[in-house]
């Protein structure tokens, strides 16, 4: 059984182009608004803070927390999403 | 230590200074590199603070070592702080060549305290560890800057007891083992006596 969620595979299985930034795995309504009045109101944006960081696990989940309060699942879950998605696309 | 008033050059130096993997420091990367160069500096500070313990200890042992070499005490006294003394500057050489460096003024006025409590005979030394040790905690400890090779000389020019004085004290020491252990010597005696 694979541990990743629905919107997860769906994520990761094509270009995310204007996708908003609740299509990623992990961030939701509440995570998701919390990022838009930072000034990451789409996914493209966060994928830019993900390459900034490096692709680093560890900043990119901490600026995650500090951004929008996600907690250690939400963190995962968008942290490999957005691995997952660089591995295949970039 | 505030980094806002930093430039982003000088925060990826920082980062570079205290071994921290990093991507570029930009707008949104800068919040979170200073929060990491703040956890760096307090685990910094919490690693010095033991060493610093111990420095003080071990330069208030030298200091009674001194006055104690200079007064006619009993010789096993002697033995025994030297041999604490040359234990632990082995293990905290390197800490102390550092601290030699960053805060010579803060060597001196404790010279001064320990004479203080060295007059009152009453009371043993070792028990006024504990101030110093509070005393270290108050002083704020700044970034090691690279440490110049220099100060190392000038630490081991200082000694409190000359060197032909220890190489003495170690040859009696080993003189008396060597008698002692000659005069344990058994007198051979036939194992196969018949027993009566």
């Amino acid at each position: 059984m694979s541990s990743t969620s629905q919107k997860h595979k769906e994520f990761v299985a094509e270009p995310m182009g204007e996708k908003a930034v609740m299509a990623l795995a992990g961030i939701g309504e509440v995570l998701g608004k919390r990022l838009e009045e930072k000034g990451f109101d789409k996914a493209y944006v966060v994928l830019g803070q993900f390459l900034v960081l490096k692709k680093d696990e560890d900043f990119f989940r901490e600026w995650l927390k500090d951004t929008c309060g996600a907690n250690a699942k939400q963190q995962f879950d968008c942290y490999s999403c957005l691995k997952e998605w660089c591995d295949s696309f970039l | 230590m505030n980094f806002s008033n930093k430039t982003d050059k000088e925060i990826a130096e920082l980062l570079d200074q205290y071994m921290i993997k990093h991507g570029p420091v930009v707008g949104s990367t800068r919040k979170l590199y200073e929060k990491k160069l703040h956890e760096a500096l307090e685990s910094n500070e919490g690693k010095k603070s033991s060493p610093l313990k111990t420095i003080y200890q071990e330069e208030e042992e030298e200091i009674i070592l001194t006055r104690s070499a200079l007064r006619p005490s009993p010789k096993s006294e002697l033995y025994t702080d030297w041999e604490a003394r040359t234990t632990e500057m082995d293990h905290h050489s390197a800490y102390n060549r550092k601290q030699y460096s960053t805060e010579p003024t803060g060597h001196s006025f404790k010279y001064q305290e320990v004479l203080r409590d060295y007059k009152d005979e009453s009371q043993p030394i070792r028990s006024s560890s504990a101030t110093f040790r509070n005393v270290s905690h108050s002083k704020p400890s700044h970034m090691t800057a690279p440490v110049k090779p220099t100060t190392i000389k000038d630490s081991q020019d200082k000694r409190y007891i000359p060197i032909w004085l220890q190489f003495m004290v170690f040859i009696l020491f080993a003189g008396f083992l060597y008698y002692v252990f000659t005069n344990m010597e058994v007198t051979p005696k036939n194992p196969f006596e018949h027993i009566n």
